[in-house]
C-alpha cells in the first residue's frame, strides 16, 4: 500500500508540476521514506483530500494537504495505541473525526475519551493481545501487521445520538478508531481488533480494482447496522463478521480460555455464525461482484461452511 | 482558489479511489465508498 501511494503522489506531482506548490527536494525524500518505513494512517486522508482538492481545480488546497502530507513523521512499526484529542482544539483528532463524519447519512460525533476510560482501554487491549499471542498467533500478527495506530474516542452521551463501536476508513489505512467505553472485555476487543483490521485488509485488497460493482444508492439490510446499507458495506460487514467468528474459534479451541470468557465466547460464537448467514445471503441474492470480490468471499464463505 | 489549468488526473494512477465501478466515472462518486466503515456491534439512533 505504501509502494502504491508513493507511485501514485509521483504520478500527481508529475501531473501537476508547474502548477502544485511543492517543493520537489522536500517531496522526494518523503516518497523514498515512504516506500522504506511506516508512515501515519493520516497519510491517506491527506492524499484522499489532495485528489479531491485537484478534482475540484482547487490548485492552493491541494498544494497546501501536499506539504502537510510530506511533512508527516515517519512511524515505527509498532501499534500505537492512542487517545484522541480534542476535535474542536486539536488539528489532527479532527482529521480523524472528519474522516469518520464523510458519509452524511451517518453523522455522528466523537469525543476525546476521560483518562479513566482511556487506562481501562488500553487494559483491555492488552489482555486481547495477549489472548491472541497464546490462542491464535496468526491474527495476532495480521493484527500488528495491519494496525499501526489504534485511536481511543468516545461516544456521545445524548442517549438520541447516533453512536460507534469502532470504525475504520480507508482515507486512514492502517488506523481504527473504537469507542473506548465500551465494556465487552477481553474476548470482545479480541473481535473488535479481528473486525476493525479486516476491514483494513479489504481496503488494502481493493486498492486498485474494486469487490462489488453495485452503485451507493443500492440500499440492503445488514448483519451489523439498523439503517440500511450499500453494497459495500454489506459486504465488508459479512467478510469481517467471519473473522470475528474465526477468531472466537479459535480461542476456543486453544484451550486458553477461562471458564467466564468461554461461555461469553460461545455465545459470541452463535451470534457470529447467525450475522454472517443474514449478511453471506443478502451478498449471494443481490451483489455485483468482481472476481476479485467473489474470490475474497467465496474464502469466507467456504471457511464458514466447513467451520459450522 | 480555482485554477485555470486543470490538472487531470488517470482514476487508473490512484489509490483507492478505483474501488469502485463509480470511481471510472468520477473520484468524487468513489468518495461515498471510502467513507468509513462505522459499526462493530449494532448501532442506531435510539427514538
Amino acid at each position: 500500500m505504501r509502494s502504491r501511494l508513493a507511485d501514485s503522489l509521483r504520478y500527481i506531482f508529475a501531473q501537476g508540476d508547474g502548477q502544485l506548490d511543492v517543493p520537489k527536494a522536500r517531496a522526494e525524500e518523503f516518497l523514498l521514506r515512504l516506500e522504506q518505513q511506516p508512515i501515519s494512517p493520516l497519510a491517506f486522508s491527506f492524499y484522499g483530500d489532495s485528489v479531491l482538492a485537484i478534482e475540484d481545480d482547487d490548485i492552493e488546497g491541494a498544494s497546501r494537504l501536499l506539504n502537510e502530507l510530506i511533512a508527516l513523521p515517519s512511524q515505527t512499526g509498532e501499534t500505537q495505541v492512542i487517545p484522541l484529542g480534542d476535535p474542536k482544539r486539536d488539528p489532527v483528532a479532527e482529521r480523524y473525526a472528519r474522516v469518520l463524519n464523510e458519509d452524511p447519512s451517518v453523522p455522528f460525533e466523537i469525543f476525546p475519551p476521560s483518562a479513566d476510560t482511556v487506562s481501562s482501554c488500553r487494559a483491555q487491549i492488552r489482555d486481547a493481545l495477549a489472548l491472541l499471542d497464546a490462542g491464535d498467533p496468526a491474527l495476532a500478527g495480521e493484527v500488528r501487521a495491519l494496525l499501526r495506530q489504534i485511536i481511543l474516542g468516545a461516544g456521545s452521551k445524548d442517549p438520541k445520538a447516533m453512536t460507534f463501536d469502532g470504525a475504520s476508513s480507508f482515507m486512514l489505512w492502517g488506523a481504527i478508531i473504537i469507542n473506548a467505553e465500551r465494556r465487552d472485555g477481553a474476548i470482545g476487543m479480541t473481535q473488535m481488533l479481528a473486525h476493525e483490521s479486516a476491514h483494513n485488509l479489504l481496503f488494502g485488497f481493493s486498492a486498485d480494482e474494486s469487490l462489488v460493482e453495485n452503485t451507493p444508492d443500492e440500499l440492503f439490510s445488514s448483519p451489523l447496522r439498523k439503517d440500511p446499507r450499500p453494497m459495500d458495506g454489506i459486504y465488508h460487514a459479512t467478510f469481517v463478521t467471519a473473522r470475528m467468528y474465526r477468531v472466537v474459534r479459535q480461542l476456543l479451541e486453544s484451550g486458553v480460555l477461562d471458564a467466564a470468557a468461554k461461555e461469553k465466547a460461545e455465545k459470541d460464537l452463535v451470534e457470529n455464525a447467525r450475522l454472517f448467514k443474514q449478511g453471506i445471503e443478502t451478498v449471494w441474492k443481490h451483489a455485483k461482484l468482481t472476481p476479485l470480490g467473489e474470490s475474497v468471499m467465496r474464502g469466507a464463505s467456504d471457511y464458514m461452511v466447513a467451520a459450522a | 482558489m480555482k485554477s485555470n489549468n486543470r490538472i487531470k488526473l488517470d482514476w487508473k494512477q490512484l489509490v483507492g479511489f478505483n474501488q469502485t465501478q463509480q470511481g471510472k466515472d468520477s473520484v468524487k462518486k468513489a468518495k461515498a465508498v471510502l467513507a468509513a466503515k462505522i459499526g462493530g456491534k449494532p448501532v442506531e439512533a435510539k427514538d
